[in-house]
């Protein structure tokens, strides 16, 4: 966490060289950043409160818990709505996350689907689109990267299963 | 104006959430602040970085260069070209969909601007040594290549549905 305050201080110091050098585009580069920075500041509380509720209620043991009860279409809308509320955590602890579930015996589709809902569909990215983007384009996105996430997940495992088969010569 | 009605909208529900939450579970509700204020800090510098540099480039290039590259000009070129360029890179959603809206602001054609938020957020190449750490090499190539391939549905439908709507 440190390091990344550092490197933000020699951008920083990169920046204001670059500046000495461009004083024309000072004016206009700080009034687009602090637009953008004003509309985050808008929803910061939120975002702040979601992650934390979020990582609190939904744990990594609940997940393995509830995951790969049910199969079929109802599995694929579970794995894709607990995917999409795991993601206040960052992207990297998806993969930990999807070997576990595979360890516990999870199916391939499902893993497949949750891993793509928490990077994907994520519930705060959601909600920071809607700010950003408006709601015709989140609305549209969402709908349509969900139902193809919840399309590739039984894909996924045909692929996975098709050069898992043993070799003709074995049979 | 509409953001700021939606900013009060959002705020004000999950500040309602949040205190049922401190009602039911006083431990967990101040845990959770907590969590959360320690994850944005540790984006903060992230999130500062790419809204300056986003400031600088938009302040050095035109929105008329964007268009000729990424708008409706530059036709499917500009489209694949960012769709594989943002398969690369792993920027996470809160951060993307900023740099989404100064896209599509400067000028880039919706489905491009569809295309990054999608392919940025989720193919991730760049991730894929710790992907096959803990997956293996074929769960993370199969996931990797059906992403890429949603992504580009996904910018391709949406500009084509926005066409159709404007």
């Amino acid at each position: 966490m440190k390091k990344s305050y550092l490197y933000l201080l020699i951008f920083f110091s990169l920046l204001s060289v670059l500046f000495y050098f461009f004083p024309d585009k000072f004016m206009p580069s700080l009034k687009t950043s602090l637009d953008s920075f004003l509309q985050f500041l808008l929803i910061f509380p939120a975002i702040i409160l979601l992650m934390g509720i979020f990582t609190v209620i939904i744990t990594p043991e609940m997940v393995t818990k509830n995951f790969g009860k049910e199969t079929g279409v109802y599995g694929y809308f579970k794995a894709l709505a607990l995917g999409s509320l795991m993601s206040t955590g960052p992207f990297y602890l998806s993969f930990p996350m999807a070997k576990n579930l595979l360890d516990k015996g999870a199916k391939v589709s499902d893993v497949m689907i949750f891993v793509s809902a928490w990077n994907g569909v994520g519930i705060i990215a959601e909600i920071v689109e809607l700010h950003f983007m408006g709601f015709p384009f989140m609305f549209i996105r969402l709908f349509l990267t969900a139902s193809l996430i919840l399309l590739s997940g039984p894909l996924a495992e045909f692929f996975y299963n098709l050069t898992n088969r043993p070799p003709l010569s074995d049979i | 104006m509409n953001n700021l009605i939606f900013a009060v909208l959002v705020n004000g529900i999950v500040i309602i959430g949040w205190l049922y939450l401190l009602s039911k579970d006083k431990d967990k509700g101040i845990k959770a602040v907590k969590i959360g204020l320690q994850t944005i800090f540790s984006m903060l510098p992230m999130i500062l970085i790419i809204i300056s540099a986003l400031g600088v480039i938009s302040s050095f290039i035109t929105p008329d260069q964007i268009s000729k590259t990424l708008g409706s000009q530059a036709g499917l070129k500009g489209f694949l070209f960012i769709s594989v360029v943002s398969s690369f890179m792993q920027i996470p959603g809160i951060i993307a969909f900023p740099i989404a809206a100064t896209l599509r602001e400067s000028g880039a054609a919706i489905a491009t601007v569809a295309v990054f938020a999608c392919a940025s957020t989720m193919s991730s190449v760049i991730t894929f040594p710790i992907e096959i750490k803990y997956l293996g090499k074929k769960l993370p190539i199969i996931r990797i290549c059906l992403t890429y391939i949603i992504c580009i549905i996904v910018g391709l439908l949406i500009g084509f549905i926005f066409k159709l709507f404007s």
